[in-house]
């Protein structure tokens, strides 16, 4: 053991596993690994994208075929079912998929697709069908030149619109590249005789197609997959061109989607925010944060600028730079909160206020003061003459914030998500924001783009071990990692059983990402969900007591090598439930509190035991 | 025949339930979502609730990420509609506890609570249990609220018949203690809980119940509030200087229909003869069990007792009965009914009891700026030593008031801007109007009703003032569906709900109940209703004849056909 911890394993590595591996291996064939892992390093971008690219080939084959149905009344269901049987018949390879559970990032892996879909009221989609069908009118849709697809829209010819819907999802296919198969076809009330006819013009231009084209291009495109060059050479190029985002060089992502997680009548307010990292070359893993820069808002830059009774167009030097007050107030400083730094500097620059010194000089009363309190605060509450450079002198930069990355990169190609809690309060009589979250939830909005980059985050990662069990323990935002975990470990297959506890206030409006986890408990994804809503009932009932409840189960798993992971609130949360740890190891192996000890301190060792707090 | 018919898929869930426990107890401890597993949806029904969501939300919350918010609904039977004021204070602080602060009287005299979380269903349903009330038995395919309206003001015969009203509630509610385990934890304040300690039979019912819901209704000439002829089962009480002889039976009525199925239809129930009091309960039994063994279980769009009597034809059906019951019923005796709606106000019975007939828009007890109908209600009952009374009507009698509480009652109300006397305040067509639920959380509703008819009402109302016809009672029924909750085939003018904001426009009921409507115009908008009525109520202002309703003119001038069957409804 001591020998072996002075060795620096890089990240994500732990001596178990390395241990694990090495086991049983003669130096011969340990000297071969070394070679094969090296080799399989430097291949990198070429060797990994040739598998894929023909798993996606797959499909193409033609007697492959996708029915996407969009019901709502199960008749749109029901018009699939029977397109189905009669492709089967022709000895079509058929997956029949409800829209509602399809993701969209697999349309562009689709070659032959039928959609079969109804309108509701006036020309609405059914729900089941609405997220697929906004996505394909933005303009996040993906070209199709490759697909090949035909409609068949169901409705009531007594309503206005008519199987607007299915004239929909027609259009735009087109407007893709698809091509169509057969024309589109709208059906009334009755529509199963409709459906069958339909079903045998589209089956017989499919069938056309088959014995001549498939095999063939088949063929074709899998050995070009299968030739590694241009595509090493692709990646070589792209690794040369591609920028480092930080802080002095944040990249532009633009805001695609935002999402108010909690229902109405929710007390919390937190948000789903999905930004585009096209072009970035970006990278993160599930684990890693992102960084975002926010801005002040224009009513505390307000507030500031008449607290020290200053001129907003007054000119201001930054770092060399010339910008004016209100600019650098909004895009520069820091106002939105004290900190003693600022408190220092604004104390040499008001001699005639002692009691701002008495304040510094207090370690027990410097917190207090600076809880909920602004730069406008302060300057209203300790005035003094102050050019707008020398404010500028006194405050900080105006720092980036970080989030817990929410999305998997494999799940969400190009993008990266975020949950945000937004912060309010009221405090010394205005109404007060967190600086970031307020950004966030208040100022962007969808095609605006925010200042991002990467931090990684090196320690909160999944375990290399994809057979490894995973406990995840997240309260309110905390869970948004855990998003990002069970997105990595779907798309990756892996085996091992993973299990999230989840708490927040009410079970109706603020259980976050409900219909994603359900999604991923029905695939099996997710192997076990408990959930704590603290206000649902008499009693306050947090995600430590559902540890307890479950207490044979967590000692198990962890004895079975599992990994447990806590994110969230840092002073609350994460105390409570390393406490709710310590006392189910006592409890389960029946040892003394000592002991427990002992065995919480060796799971950190081996980085199974691991934190993302804030 | 029997070995080769695919069942419906509620078959299968009610078969293979165990007498209606299904994954219930499972379904409602899962903590990850509101709704229940799929197939004890089914189940749930026969445990007197629906689950729901609130549609105004659905697509606001898939976008957000979380389930429809579901809720439920729980139907307390009370049959005839009698309640006391222990058990209207009990159903006022469910409503506030776990409902959505409101209280809906229902067409068949029942209590609905909306809005219950799934967590708070055996809190709520224990909450019945300790005012001796129930749920069971409120939907599902069995037989739902025994509807009498025992207008105490009418007549002595009225209380004879409560009593058989009762006998035959009792006698038809379900045998399985499925109910009392999952709620009441095995246990029951209520006494009459049947075959206690017996173990699961289903004597009259079978494990797989019927083949659809069953709804029985009894009516005093010459009043036929309860429509009996929108019933499957309908008793005509017969008396002779005011004793209750016997019952006409009338069988195979039904509200539902589905759009675009022409051979599915609303129906009225056709008298087949009278029985003598004593063995109308065995009469109930035998045609609930006929309709048990012939009924559809197939297709639910085809399986109520109007659809197997048109199958079979009423002359084997008659046979049938008579065999079962082993004599056959005598020949219908002559009755007349005049009207189906509620008289208003203050009435004195024929033993000097007063009474006080509210009127309630939509059956919606809520309170509601300017007027706070739940809260006067509330302080009522905190003294009224009567009961309340229900109506098919959607309305509430204050029944047998003590006479040293009429005067608090009427200052109660006032306080709260509760009108004593609906008929000074409102139209005839307001009076007589009324909603199902449709909107927001009605699953099988395309439109808008409770919701929206006062606003239609307001406009109609215009129209109707200036044709003269303020007191004229007029009836009209909105529904935002084709199932018929609200029974919209009996209206003189019927709305049914297409899409939102489009109704279908029937026309031509008859004012007693027996006669159906017929459809006149189809997709209106607010508009449309308005334009197309404006000219027959004009008309009708101007050329009616004396005593004439409104269906029986629209029919004489030609608007529409009468209806004589529910088979040529549709004609």
């Amino acid at each position: 053991m001591s020998s072996s911890s002075s060795i620096t394993l890089p990240i994500g590595f732990d001596e178990a596993t390395l241990q694990q591996l090495a086991t049983g291996l003669s130096d011969q064939q340990l000297l071969w690994l070394s070679g094969y892992f090296y080799g399989r390093a430097a291949g990198d971008a070429g060797s990994l994208p040739a598998p894929q690219t023909a798993a996606v080939t797959a499909p193409a084959a033609n007697n492959t075929l996708t029915i996407l149905f969009g019901s709502q009344t199960g008749n749109s269901k029901k018009a699939a079912g029977l397109v189905a049987d009669a492709a089967r018949q022709h000895g079509l390879q058929v997956a029949v998929r409800d829209m509602n559970d399809y993701p969209t990032k697999e349309l562009k892996n689709e070659r032959q697709l039928l959609v079969v879909v109804s309108t509701q009221g006036e020309g609405d989609p059914p729900i089941a069908a609405e997220e697929l069908h906004q996505f394909l009118l933005s303009n996040r849709a993906p070209k199709l030149p490759e697909l090949r697809y035909a409609v068949l829209a169901l409705g009531d010819k007594s309503y206005l619109q008519f199987c607007q819907t299915g004239f929909e999802f027609d259009q735009r296919l087109a407007e893709l590249g698809a091509k169509r198969l057969t024309e589109r076809v709208d059906c009334d009330v009755e529509f199963e005789a409709e459906t069958k006819r339909w079903a045998g013009q589209v089956l017989e231009v499919i069938a056309q197609a088959v014995p001549a084209a498939a095999p063939v291009t088949n063929q074709v495109s899998a050995k070009v997959t299968l030739t590694p060059q241009p595509q090493v050479a692709a990646g070589a190029v792209e690794l040369e061109e591609r920028v480092e985002y930080t802080s002095h060089n944040p990249f532009a992502a633009e805001l695609l989607e935002k999402i108010q997680l909690n229902g109405r009548g929710s007390t919390k307010e937190t948000y789903h925010l999905e930004f585009s990292l096209a072009g970035s070359g970006i990278q993160y893993e599930a684990g890693d944060a992102l960084m975002v820069q926010p801005v002040n808002q224009t009513e505390l830059v307000r507030e500031v600028v008449q607290a020290g009774r200053l001129d907003a167009g007054a000119p201001v030097q930054l770092n060399g730079i010339e910008l004016d007050l209100q600019s650098a107030l909004t895009e520069r400083l820091e106002i939105s909160v004290l900190t003693r730094d600022v408190l220092e500097r604004y104390a040499v620059v008001s001699p005639q206020h002692p009691r701002l010194r008495e304040i510094l000089a207090d370690k027990a009363q410097l917190p207090a003061y600076l809880y909920g309190r602004d730069v406008a605060d302060l300057l209203r509450e300790f005035p003094v003459e102050l050019s707008a450079q020398h404010l500028a002198a006194v405050l900080r930069p105006l720092p980036a914030r970080a989030y817990s990355i929410a999305s998997s990169l494999l799940a969400h190609s190009e993008e990266v998500h975020l949950t945000v809690g937004a912060v309010r309060y009221d405090a010394h009589g205005r109404r007060k924001h967190g600086v970031c979250s307020a950004y966030q939830a208040d100022l962007l909005t969808v095609g605006d783009a925010a200042r991002v980059w990467v931090d990684r985050n090196e320690y909160f990662k999944l375990p290399q071990n994809s057979a490894a069990d995973i406990i995840m323990v997240g309260a309110g935002t905390g869970v948004a990692p855990f998003r990002a975990f069970v997105e990595e470990r779907a798309e990756t297959n892996a085996s091992g059983r993973n299990w999230l506890v989840f708490g927040n206030p009410h079970f109706t409006t603020d259980f976050l990402y409900q219909t994603e986890w359900q999604q991923h408990l029905k695939h099996g994804t997710l192997d076990r969900l408990d959930v704590a809503f603290s206000r649902d009932q008499q009693e306050k009932l947090y995600i430590q007591h559902r540890l307890l409840q479950q207490s044979r189960r967590v000692y198990d798993q962890l004895e079975n090598g599992g990994y447990f992971y806590v994110c969230g609130d840092k002073n609350r949360m994460a105390a409570d439930v390393r406490q709710a740890l310590l006392t189910i190891v006592a409890q389960e192996s029946g040892r003394d509190a000592e002991y427990a000890a002992e065995y919480v301190k060796q799971l950190r060792k081996q980085r199974r035991y691991l934190e993302d707090v804030y | 025949m029997a070995d080769t018919i695919k069942l419906s898929e509620v078959e299968h869930v009610k078969d293979a339930s165990n007498y209606l426990r299904g994954t219930l107890a499972e379904s409602v401890k899962n903590p990850i979502t509101g709704a229940l597993f799929p197939d004890d949806t089914h189940l749930i029904k026969f445990h007197g609730s629906y689950q729901q969501t609130d549609r105004d939300l659905d697509s606001e919350r898939k976008h957000q990420k979380l389930e429809p918010l579901y809720s439920f609904m729980i139907r307390v039977r009370v049959p005839g509609g009698v309640a006391s004021s222990a058990q209207w204070l009990r159903m006022d602080e469910l409503a506030d506890a776990y409902g959505n602060h409101t209280l809906k009287l229902t067409t068949r005299q029942a209590f609905q609570l909306h809005g219950v979380l799934k967590r708070d269903l055996k809190e709520t349903i224990q909450g019945f249990n300790d005012a001796l009330l129930d749920s069971i038995a409120g939907c599902g395919d069995v037989n739902r609220n025994v509807m009498f309206n025992p207008n105490p003001h009418q007549s002595r015969v009225h209380e004879q018949v409560y009593a058989v009203t009762q006998a035959i509630s009792a006698h038809l509610t379900p045998r399985t203690a499925a109910y009392w385990e999952l709620w009441l934890n095995g246990e029951s304040a209520y006494s009459c809980v049947p075959n206690e300690g017996e173990g699961d039979f289903e004597p009259i019912y079978g494990k797989t119940y019927l083949p659809r819901k069953f709804k029985i209704a009894l009516a005093v000439p010459p009043y036929n509030d309860t429509d009996i002829f929108a019933n499957d089962l309908g008793l005509i009480a017969i008396e002779e200087h005011g004793e209750l002889l016997g019952f006409n039976v009338a069988v195979g009525g039904g509200m539902g229909m589905t759009f675009g199925m022409p051979d599915t239809y609303p129906r009225l129930a056709d008298i087949i003869g009278y029985i003598p009091a004593d063995q109308v309960v065995d009469v109930c039994e035998k045609i609930v069990t006929i309709q048990r063994d012939w009924g559809n279980r197939e297709n639910r769009k085809f399986s109520r007792l109007k659809y197997t009597l048109d199958r079979v034809g009423l002359d084997v059906f008659k046979q049938e009965l008579n065999h079962r019951l082993g004599f056959a019923l005598e020949a219908a005796r002559p009755y007349t009914f005049r009207s189906s709606g509620d008289a208003f106000g203050w009435s004195t019975g024929p033993d000097g009891a007063r009474h006080l007939t509210l009127f309630v828009e939509g059956g919606r007890i809520q309170d509601l700026p300017g007027n706070q109908l739940k809260t006067a209600l509330r302080n009522i009952a905190h003294f009224h030593t009567g009961d309340f009374r229900l109506t098919g009507n959607q309305n509430l009698i204050l029944a047998n008031v003590a006479p040293e509480h009429l005067l608090s009652i009427q200052a109660i109300l006032s306080e709260n801007g509760v009108p004593v006397e609906a008929n000074e305040v409102h139209t005839g067509l307001r009076r007589g109007a009324l909603a199902c639920v449709a909107l927001n959380t009605c699953s099988l509703a395309f439109a808008e009703a409770e919701r929206y008819l006062p606003k239609l009402l307001d406009r109609l109302e215009q129209v109707i003032r200036q044709q003269g016809l303020s007191q004229d009672e007029i009836i009209l029924r909105m529904t935002g569906c084709p199932n018929g909750c609200a029974r919209p085939y009996l209206g003189e003018i019927g709305l049914v709900g297409r899409a939102v904001g489009r109704y279908n426009l029937y026309l031509g009921a008859a004012f007693n109940g027996e006669r159906l409507n017929k459809l006149y115009r189809e997709m209106l908008d607010e508009d449309g209703i308005v334009q197309e009525l404006t000219p027959l109520l004009a008309d009708y202002a101007q050329n009616r004849q004396p005593q004439e309703s409104f269906g029986d003119f629209l029919i004489r001038q030609g608007y529409v056909q009468p209806t004589t069957h529910g088979l040529n409804f549709h004609q």
